[in-house]
């Protein structure tokens, strides 16, 4: 699984902590898939809510450009990260 | 036998300044708690002999936004991501100034008018590094690190915020 953990906005628009993705299971068996991929795949489990809106993203606990094409696995983590306020 | 220098000062002969390169948590402190801050605990974490300096930031929460009366701030932080990031900050502000130690605490949780919510002491053999490390360093928290916060206002309302962009490429490194 991958675990994708919402905060702020968009823990607020998604109405949870976190989505747990299995890929293969989700993207007919692949053992990993593009950032992109997964993000699209979570935006329309939410259509109409703009959950990403200027979000930044991280996987593993590295900022990624959604456009980079990282490759996510199972046992990775994502976290959407909307824009900051420290 | 020539004595060393740093930045136009003479040093002892032998003497070998302390400003580490890399960042570390040795002399480089992270934390994130929902407990009350304190300014004396930060600034002892980078106290040093060598340093001719320590400088300190506090961010308080204001009673206003926008023409409206804030009532307090509740912060939510994701630890692991802002840990990692916080120390490349900290590596690029040892690129930039000599300094000593640095202390970054911030707190999550609700954070009243006129309290705490975030402390940076940074100590220097000079003050100039630590002034312009702790200015640098507060501005690139405000940009990268993985923390949020929601504004109770008195009319009931509350939303999450979103820091104004700032220009991190103005902190020009100071030469030695």
């Amino acid at each position: 699984m991958v675990r994708v953990l919402y905060f702020a906005s968009a823990r607020d628009l998604t109405g949870k902590d976190y989505d747990d993705v299995d890929i293969a299971k989700t993207f007919e068996g692949r053992s990993t898939v593009p950032l992109n991929m997964l993000l699209e795949y979570i935006e329309k489990l939410y259509t109409g809510k703009n959950i990403f809106q200027s979000a930044l993203f991280a996987v593993n606990d590295e900022y990624r450009d959604r456009a980079s094409n990282v490759g996510v696995k199972n046992s990775d983590n994502v976290v959407i990260v909307p824009p900051v306020s420290g | 036998m020539e004595n060393r220098t740093c930045c136009n000062h003479q040093l002892p002969e032998g003497y070998v300044p302390e400003h580490h390169k890399d960042a570390n948590a040795a002399y480089d402190h992270f934390l994130i708690t929902s407990e009350t801050l304190s300014l004396d605990k930060a600034c002892n974490l980078v106290r040093s002999d060598s340093a001719g300096a320590i400088s300190t930031f506090e961010g308080t929460t204001r009673n206003t936004f926008n023409g409206q009366r804030v009532i307090r701030l509740e912060y939510d932080a994701y630890q692991p991501l802002a840990k990692t990031e916080w120390y490349k900050i900290v590596q690029e502000a040892r690129a930039k100034y000599h300094i000593l130690g640095t202390s970054m605490h911030h707190r999550i949780g609700r954070v009243d008018v006129g309290q705490t919510s975030v402390i940076i002491a940074v100590s220097s053999a000079h003050r100039a590094d630590a002034i312009s490390a702790v200015h640098f360093l507060i501005d690139s928290l405000k940009v990268r690190l993985p923390i949020w916060k929601k504004e109770l206002l008195d009319d009931g309302t509350n939303s999450w915020k979103q820091n104004e962009s700032i220009d991190l490429d103005a902190h020009q490194p100071i030469s030695h």
